[in-house]
């Protein structure tokens, strides 16, 4: 067997394991005129891949474009979505701008137009009391709510404690 | 973009991305226009093509998803690639020329027999000469399954290659 070493590339190449550099040395082996019967296949299947390289669009493709690319910015005129892409941040903007000016104005009317919303005074010299009897009598009522409301705490504090002394005795 | 910056940046790829379009739509005239669409496709996004990293990853990316789309739904026609065999100097006799094209052709069609995602690796690899990062970018396609794929595209065409009988 001749050309041991292309065939080991072959073999390389068909297992995808072939570097580009490995590659482009099958693609020159196969360029020449090549003897062994066994390889002519190869040698078409790098020929195609040669000739496929050769392959360019017709001349004058890109003046075509360039043509068609400013005839396309004179005549057509912009789309309506283009426009609004454009104009799509400044929209943004003023439609923010108006939010705050209409919310300001719609509150600052609602508080000229009611006027009852503002808070009456109250008049503290009908609380008073009259006597220093009704004084003490008042503040004695005052002491005792609050003490019977510490009271309260004190004793469900101790209802705690006590329930968490049996849980204690039933762990242990 | 400026069509100075479009010029030195795009239109160098141009010989690449019409050989991706001709692969995808086997028809020559519908590959120039599938390129000028293209080609107006990346003219629209402006600037913004500029501050892509791989650029030329990014051309074939948007050929070949242009030319997908295209040919999507329509039916296969007679392929037309005759031009660049012609113009190959082979220095050969009229008959060695025939016998050579018809040989060519059915390694096109041993190619053109492949799942489309195989006949674009090795389009890419055997004919554009990408490495697999590049394929894989192009392609937007994982690095091992680009192998996989460029494994099972070779084997399939040597099997075909092997039982029409090129010998």
């Amino acid at each position: 067997m001749n050309n041991p070493f292309i065939r080991e590339l072959l073999d390389k190449y068909f297992r995808g394991e072939t570097t580009l550099e490995e590659e482009k040395t099958l693609r020159e082996f196969f360029s020449r005129d090549v003897a062994d019967p066994d390889l002519k296949p190869y040698q078409e299947l790098f020929s195609f891949f040669q000739i496929e390289q050769l392959q360019q669009p017709s001349e004058g493709l890109e003046e075509r474009f360039f043509e068609q690319l400013s005839k396309r910015e004179t005549s057509e005129p912009k789309r309506p979505e283009a426009i609004l892409r454009t104009l799509r941040p400044w929209l943004v903007r003023a439609a923010m701008v108006a939010f705050l000016l209409i919310g300001s104005w719609w509150i600052y009317t609602r508080n000229e137009m009611n006027p009852a919303t503002e808070t009456a005074a109250i008049d503290w010299s009908k609380y008073e009391p009259e006597t220093p009897e009704e004084a003490l009598r008042i503040t004695k009522e005052a002491l005792g709510k609050a003490s019977r409301h510490l009271n309260k705490g004190t004793s469900m504090a101790m209802e705690e404690m006590n329930l968490m002394g049996e849980m204690g005795k039933v762990l242990h | 973009m400026s069509p100075e910056s479009f010029k030195h940046q795009i239109l160098p790829l141009k010989d690449r991305m019409y050989r991706l379009a001709l692969r995808i739509t086997g028809n020559p005239a519908e590959a120039e226009d599938a390129l000028q669409e293209v080609w107006i496709k990346l003219w629209k996004q402006g600037d913004q093509l500029l501050q892509i990293q791989n650029l030329e990853a990014w051309c074939v990316r948007v050929t070949k998803n242009h030319c997908i789309d295209k040919v999507r739904n329509k039916k296969p026609e007679v392929r037309e690639w005759t031009e660049a065999v012609e113009a190959v100097s082979w220095d050969q006799s009229p008959e060695r020329k025939a016998e050579q094209q018809d040989t060519l052709r059915l390694v096109r069609d041993a190619i053109g027999r492949l799942p489309e995602k195989l006949q674009l690796v090795m389009h890419l690899r055997d004919i554009e000469g990408l490495s697999y990062h590049e394929i894989e970018e192009a392609l937007e396609m994982p690095m091992a399954q680009v192998k996989v794929n460029l494994f099972r595209a070779r084997q399939q065409v040597r099997a075909q290659l092997l039982n029409t009988g090129l010998q």
